[in-house]
Formats: C-alpha cells, sequence, structure tokens
C-alpha cells in the first residue's frame, strides 16, 4: 500500500515546503525512482517550453514502447505536481488568495474577525434590537388588534429601510457622511458595488421580514394561538411555511425554559449549527439538541426521488416531518427515533430533539476502509450473540420504518448505535413521508454509485419481525391519520396509508413463506442460514430468489383475490399491493450493509476480543 | 427575526489546504462560507449522484470544489472534488454533523496530494490511454462507497469497474493492465 506521494509521505509537510527548497533536499525516495526527469517550475522560455515538450514525447514513447513500464502515482515528482497544482502554504494565504477577488460578504466571514453583526452599523443594529424586543408580545385573541400591531411592526421596518435606503445614496454619490459606510468602503477596497450590494442584503431581508409580518397578521390561525405564541415565533413559523395552529405550532422549548444559560456547540457540528441545551421540564432537567429548522430544502432529493413523487421542496416542514417519523415510531412501539419538538432560542425557531445515545453506526462497524469499529466482532454473531440478535432485530424494524415512511437516507450516519445496550437510534428523519405510495428501490439496472441515483435505497424487507407483523396489525392507520393531519398533507397522509397496506401485506406474506423471525438469534432459512447470511444471500442472489417469490406471490394474489371475493375484505388497491412480491428480491439497504461488514472486515479480530473482555452481555 | 442566522461562520480556514490547479486559480471563489469552488457548480457537493448524472449527460468543465456541505444533523461531509480533462475525482469524507467523529484531516490531505499525484500521471499517459472527453471516474465516498469508472463520453456512461484493492493501487493497475493492452 503507498504510503504518499514520492519523498512526501507525511503529504503536505513536504508540499508546501517545496517552493523553498533545493531540488537536491527534496528526498531520498525521490531520487531513487527518477521515472521522468524533474522538470523546471516558474516562468519559462519559448526554448525551455519547446524542449519541456520534447522530454514530454520522449517520456511518452518510452512509456507506448516499454511494455514493462507500470506507471505508479509514487513515481510522480513533487516538481511535476507543482507545475500543475498551486503550492499554496497554508490556509491563510489561501484565504488571502482568494478574498483579493472575492468582493461579497462571504469574504467578511473568514476574513478575521469581522462578523456579520460588524456589517451592520450602530444605529442599524439599534433599531433592530427595538424591533425584536417588540415581537416578544404575545399575539391578541382580536383580528384587529393584531392587524394594528403589525402594521405598527412594518412601521418600524420601513423606518429602518429608508435609513438604509439613505446611507446607500449618500454612497453611491461618493459622499461617504457615515462613518459606518465609510468604513465598509475602505474594507472593500474602495468598491462602491460591493458596498451597495450589502445595503441591498438588508433591504431585501427588511422586505421579507414585513411580509411575514402581514402574513401573520392576516393568517386565520393567529388568534386560536395568541396564548401560546409570541409575534417572532409566529413570524418564524411564517418563515418556515407553516400555518398557525394551536395543535401544532408552538415552541415547547423556549429560552425561557432553558435549566440554564450554558450552551455548547454539539460534537463538531459546527456546520449544522446544532447546539446541545439543557432544559428544565417539569422540574426535571434534561439536555437536548437545538438544530435552527431550514426554511427551503436544498438536499438535492427532490431530483433523485422526481419532482412529482416528492414534497414542495419550498416549504419542506423538515420539523414536522421529524417529529410525524416519532409519532409513527412510537404508534408501532419501535421506539427507535429521538423525541422532536419546535424550540425558541436566540430569536430563532428549530427542532429540539433528545440527544441519541451512542455513536454512529460507521464508527461501531467501520471505522474506516481498513479497520474494523468496535462493535464489528458482535455483529459477526461470534461475540455476544444476544447484544447480535438484539442489533439485527433493531436495524430489521428500522427498515419497515423507514419504508412505511418513505424515508430513503438512511446510511450509516444518521443510525446511532449504543456500544452497551446495542439500541439503535435513527436520527435525521426529514427526507420521509413523500406523497406518493409507492415503497422506493434502488434502480437494479445501475450499478457502482448510480445504484441509488433513481429511485432510492428503500424497499421490500426480505425478513421481518414477528412482533413488528403484530405492531402492523394493531396499528390504527385511521387514528394515526387523524392525529398527523396537522403535520402532513392530505396527499401525504393518503400516500402513507397506501405504503402501509402494502407493506402489512407483504408483512403477512413474509409469515406465510416462513420469513418471519421470532428470535434473530435462533432463527435459521429453509436453507439452515442465519437472519444475517439469509440477508447477505438475498443481496449477492437478488434475480434467483425474485423468480422464486414472484411464483410463490402469485399464489398468494390468488389466494387473497379469492378472499376478497368471499368476503370483501379486501380494496383493489391490496392486489396492486401483493404484486409488489416481484420487488422482494430488492436490496436490504442497512440490515445488509452491516452484515456484509461482518464478512469484508476480519482484521483486528484479536484487538477486538480485548475491547470486548470486561464487558458483559446485555 | 435574528441577522446571523443566514451567515454561519466559516469552517474552511480550520481544513488543509486542496491541491489547486495552476490554470483555476484566478477563477475560485467562496460560493459558500464553507465550499469554495472554481466555477458554478451543477449541484451541491453533497449530492454525489447528482454530480455522477450530470458528468455522465453534461460533460461537466473542468473544475475544482472543495468544502464542507449536507443538510440535517448528521449528514455532512468535506468534499474535494476535481474534473479535469482525463480525469474526475469525487472525495466525500463524513465531517461537520453533530455526531460524527472529526475526519482525519491528516488521510484527507494526504489523499488529495496522492490525487494531484494522479492527476499528473493520467496527464503524462493521456494519448495512451484516452479517448478525446473520456475520463477516469474516481469516487471514494463514506456515503456511497468507493469506486472506479472510466466515463465514455460518446455513449455518455459511466461504466463501473469493481473495486478490490484499495482505490488508488487499484488505479494504479488498471492503468498497467490498459497500458499492456
Amino acid at each position: 500500500m503507498h504510503s504518499g506521494v514520492g519523498p512526501t509521505s507525511g503529504g503536505r509537510k513536504h508540499f508546501r515546503s517545496y517552493e523553498n527548497e533545493s531540488p537536491e533536499s527534496l528526498g531520498p525516495k525521490e531520487a531513487k525512482q527518477p521515472r521522468f526527469t524533474p522538470e523546471p517550475s516558474g516562468p519559462q522560455t519559448y526554448r525551455q517550453k519547446v524542449a519541456l515538450h520534447e522530454r514530454r514525447v520522449a517520456q511518452h514513447t518510452l512509456l507506448k514502447t516499454s511494455e514493462k513500464v507500470s506507471p505508479t502515482i509514487d513515481s510522480i515528482t513533487e516538481q511535476r505536481i507543482h507545475e500543475r497544482f498551486l503550492n499554496i502554504p497554508s490556509a491563510d494565504d489561501l484565504f488571502k488568495k482568494v478574498g483579493r477577488k472575492v468582493k461579497n460578504r462571504e469574504w467578511f466571514l473568514v476574513n478575521g474577525d469581522r462578523t456579520i453583526e460588524s456589517l451592520f452599523p450602530n444605529e442599524v443594529k439599534g433599531q433592530i434590537k427595538k424591533i425584536q424586543e417588540l415581537e416578544k408580545e404575545l399575539l391578541s385573541p382580536s383580528e384587529c388588534k393584531n392587524q394594528q400591531f403589525g402594521s405598527h411592526l412594518i412601521q418600524k421596518l420601513d423606518d429602518l429601510r429608508e435609513d438604509i435606503l439613505k446611507a446607500r445614496r449618500e454612497l453611491e454619490q461618493q459622499q461617504q457622511g457615515s462613518s459606518y459606510w465609510s468604513q465598509l468602503l475602505a474594507w472593500y477596497n474602495g468598491d462602491c458595488t460591493a458596498v451597495s450590494d450589502i445595503a441591498d442584503m438588508l433591504i431585501h431581508w427588511i422586505n421579507s421580514e414585513m411580509q411575514l409580518i402581514n402574513q401573520v397578521a392576516f393568517d386565520p390561525g393567529t388568534q386560536d394561538c395568541c396564548d401560546i405564541l409570541n409575534w417572532n415565533q409566529a413570524i418564524e413559523f411564517k418563515r418556515l411555511g407553516y400555518n398557525l395552529d394551536p395543535h401544532f405550532t408552538f415552541c415547547r422549548y423556549t429560552d425561557e425554559s432553558r435549566a440554564s444559560k450554558a450552551a455548547s456547540v454539539a460534537g463538531v457540528g459546527r456546520i449544522s449549527k446544532a447546539i446541545k441545551i439543557p432544559y428544565q421540564e417539569n422540574g426535571i432537567r434534561t439536555e437536548k439538541i437545538f438544530k435552527a429548522a431550514e426554511p427551503v430544502d436544498r438536499t438535492g432529493w427532490e431530483y433523485i426521488v422526481g419532482k412529482g413523487q416528492y414534497f414542495d421542496a419550498r416549504t419542506p416542514h423538515f420539523t414536522a416531518r421529524n417529529r410525524a417519523v416519532h409519532i409513527i415510531d412510537q404508534k408501532l412501539g419501535l421506539n427507535l427515533t429521538p423525541e422532536v419538538d419546535f424550540g425558541e432560542h436566540n430569536n430563532q425557531l428549530g427542532m429540539v430533539m433528545d440527544v441519541a445515545p451512542g455513536k454512529t453506526c460507521r464508527h461501531r462497524f467501520l471505522k474506516n476502509d481498513h479497520q474494523t469499529g468496535s462493535l464489528n466482532r458482535v455483529l459477526n454473531g461470534k461475540a455476544q450473540p444476544k447484544k447480535h440478535a438484539a442489533i439485527m432485530k433493531q436495524l430489521n424494524q428500522l427498515e419497515w420504518l423507514d419504508a412505511l415512511c418513505a424515508l430513503p437516507d438512511r446510511h450509516m450516519e444518521n443510525a446511532m448505535v449504543c456500544k452497551k445496550t446495542g439500541k439503535i437510534t435513527a436520527i435525521d428523519n426529514d427526507i420521509a413521508l413523500f406523497p406518493m405510495g409507492e415503497v422506493i428501490e434502488p434502480d437494479q439496472s445501475r450499478n457502482g454509485p448510480s445504484v441509488y441515483r433513481a429511485g432510492c435505497r428503500i424497499g421490500y424487507p426480505a425478513l421481518v419481525s414477528r412482533e413488528t407483523i403484530d405492531a402492523l396489525e394493531a396499528l390504527d392507520i385511521e387514528g394515526l391519520h387523524n392525529e398527523l393531519e396537522h403535520l402532513l398533507s392530505p396527499e401525504e397522509l393518503t400516500a402513507l396509508k397506501t405504503r402501509y397496506r402494502r407493506l402489512y401485506c407483504h408483512a403477512i406474506g413474509l409469515e406465510q413463506l416462513g420469513l418471519a423471525v421470532d428470535n434473530w438469534q435462533t432463527w435459521r432459512s429453509q436453507e439452515g442460514l442465519t437472519a444475517a447470511q439469509y440477508l447477505d444471500h438475498c443481496e449477492a442472489n437478488r434475480d434467483d430468489l425474485g423468480e422464486v417469490y414472484q411464483q410463490q406471490a402469485r399464489a398468494l394474489l390468488d389466494k387473497k383475490a379469492s378472499l376478497h371475493r368471499e368476503h370483501q375484505t379486501l380494496s383493489a388497491d391490496d392486489y396492486h399491493t401483493l404484486a409488489a412480491y416481484k420487488n422482494l428480491t430488492k436490496t436490504m439497504y442497512l440490515s445488509t450493509s452491516v452484515s456484509y461488514f461482518t464478512d469484508v472486515k476480519k482484521q483486528n479480530i484479536a484487538s477486538e476480543d480485548e475491547e470486548f473482555s470486561d464487558e458483559e452481555d446485555s | 427575526m435574528r441577522l446571523n442566522s443566514f451567515f454561519p461562520e466559516s469552517l474552511l480556514p480550520e481544513l488543509p489546504v486542496p491541491p489547486i490547479p495552476v490554470e483555476m486559480e484566478d477563477s475560485l471563489t467562496l460560493i459558500t462560507p464553507n465550499l469554495l469552488a472554481s466555477s458554478r457548480l451543477p449541484a451541491e457537493p453533497w449530492n454525489l449522484n447528482l454530480w455522477l448524472t450530470a458528468l455522465e449527460q453534461f460533460n461537466i468543465q473542468d473544475m475544482m470544489v472543495y468544502g464542507i456541505d449536507g443538510f440535517g444533523v448528521n449528514s455532512h461531509a468535506l468534499h474535494y472534488y476535481l474534473i479535469r480533462p482525463h480525469l474526475a475525482v469525487f472525495l466525500q469524507y463524513p465531517f461537520g454533523g453533530i455526531y460524527q467523529e472529526p475526519a482525519n484531516l491528516e488521510e484527507v490531505e494526504e489523499m488529495m496530494v496522492r490525487i494531484s499525484a494522479l492527476d499528473c500521471l493520467i496527464d503524462d499517459l493521456t494519448d495512451t490511454l484516452f479517448e478525446a472527453g473520456d475520463k477516469l471516474v474516481v469516487v471514494h465516498s463514506g456515503f456511497a462507497g468507493t469506486h472506479l469508472g472510466v466515463l465514455d463520453s460518446k455513449n455518455q456512461q459511466i461504466s463501473w469497474l469493481p473495486v478490490d484493492a484499495p482505490l488508488l493501487d487499484y488505479v494504479e493497475i488498471w492503468l498497467s493492465e490498459k497500458m499492456e493492452a
């Protein structure tokens, strides 16, 4: 295995320092491998360029004619790399280089301590703070009063807009009357356009706020939310595209319900802006994760799932989806997802959720390409069989939950596993509950990473837990429909019911085929395979198994059809559902992936043995 | 209303410097506080599948993208995408989510340096190996797995090859076999 580029096995250290070093000091390994003659860097004369071209032609000829020469990445010299790639020694240098050319607000953010607040003049900041104070007022039960208060807020914002427009006019006339704008101009090296852009940005923001205030003032649900929402919260709900509804749009967690002012950035997630906050609820202190809600969907799933089949990406309602998935999870008694609710922190609305115990499946099962995770041996079934069975069962239940919720985005980073208990927790349930009744699947016509490009990773699971069958049977789908009607659109609810019917029939079908698992530790298929082996087998032989399933499914379909004629217990849609058996061949994405990893990673088992030596089977 | 909610802070200065092709120096731009690119993107880097589709169907121009992109609580990754005349590299390391382990940045840096060497190697071998427009496609993603493919620009399709060795070792083997053939 190669460890680096030629002499630079340490990577960047040598790469950075190249310009200051003579060719002789580049390292011994490079000197031993003179496959290509080092080429000069920097500006070249025409003659040098011709010489370089001739040398390259000679090298190509050598490569073409010599069968024994095999190309290796390590044979490439640093000098050669620096001909094609910039030699930037540090991140600071890179940002200086970029910053010289970038005349936009982003540059402020990466250039030293200039934060966005510094973009706003003090007068603007003062006025905004006053408006924020006003917005702490609760909504009124009187429609007239709400509209009057909305007008008052809009007037304040209008004054602010006028001030900014005035300042921009001064700037355009090069009067530089305000010290703030002069300072901003200096930061932008005298570029009036860039500063004007900032003023435009502020005005655009003010216009949006005014529209949102109007929406709150004229929302039919505003009066009903009078005791539970203040103006800021109502405006934020409108920003996220929700209609005000006392059953749903309220903030269970606010800065007032915090147990202390302490708040810390959670994990390394500064990008996702998630914050760990202690809350006090019924006298109990609990730590929760707050994550600011995103008003629009920029995940790109719309293009994978298909535009007509996806929810409205302009108002994705991610928190509502997370909450709906949690409710469905609880109704099925699976307890696989964290509790999710709305919260407000620093005037911003977001999702507040329980902290998921454990670490990601990737960390537990697969640290990187060549190193197994600490639970790999458990998954191998060779250590702690009870824990192994518990994990397999939960992953299978998660697969059913994801199929029911049309959640295609499950991957090794958003399923957590607790090492001690084997408890699985599924997070990031944003991309779910599409308005289509299909249980979508990978595109079997493709391979490689393209397999997930059309459709996605949900398919009909190949095994089912007995408890899952019971839970599906006991689920009151009409009651669930009513409970979720504030969270989802009618189309999404109809699609949920369709998927439920299909999956329930599928579960019954699996049971009749002997593929319902009572005990994940002792279950064996007809061929004598364990559950993990069976799932691997399904993955590897999906086409062959598909034929078998299809024949049995046809028989089952006929049987069900006759039942329908006699008792009228099944709807026409259920016939279609049974036809879904042909899709039994499809993949078990997560369970299979995990069991697959058990075969691939057989290294480091000795070290894992030591790791588990003092750990009891739960 | 909260002003700075629109403007997350940048993590880029804390990350290793990516290899930047010389000819892209002038066009390098911060398109978000956490994303550096040399030209307009066909899709958000998080959506690797869309990039592969674009590569097949729309002939993406040469470019480099570096930075963090993602969504949700834990679906984030550090990306280094490099599109060259005969090479397309997509590196995607889980990074930035609240439950994610900090990525091994040294490993990322080493991989990027080796990719720059691979680019030189491909450049040296171009006449021998590729038709115009064809590319070697290298995918190393913590989410989509490790894959090696060859873009046939005439048929607008990537043929994926099974990878049964560490990725870049396999690239070398493939190049050797191709040269011998």
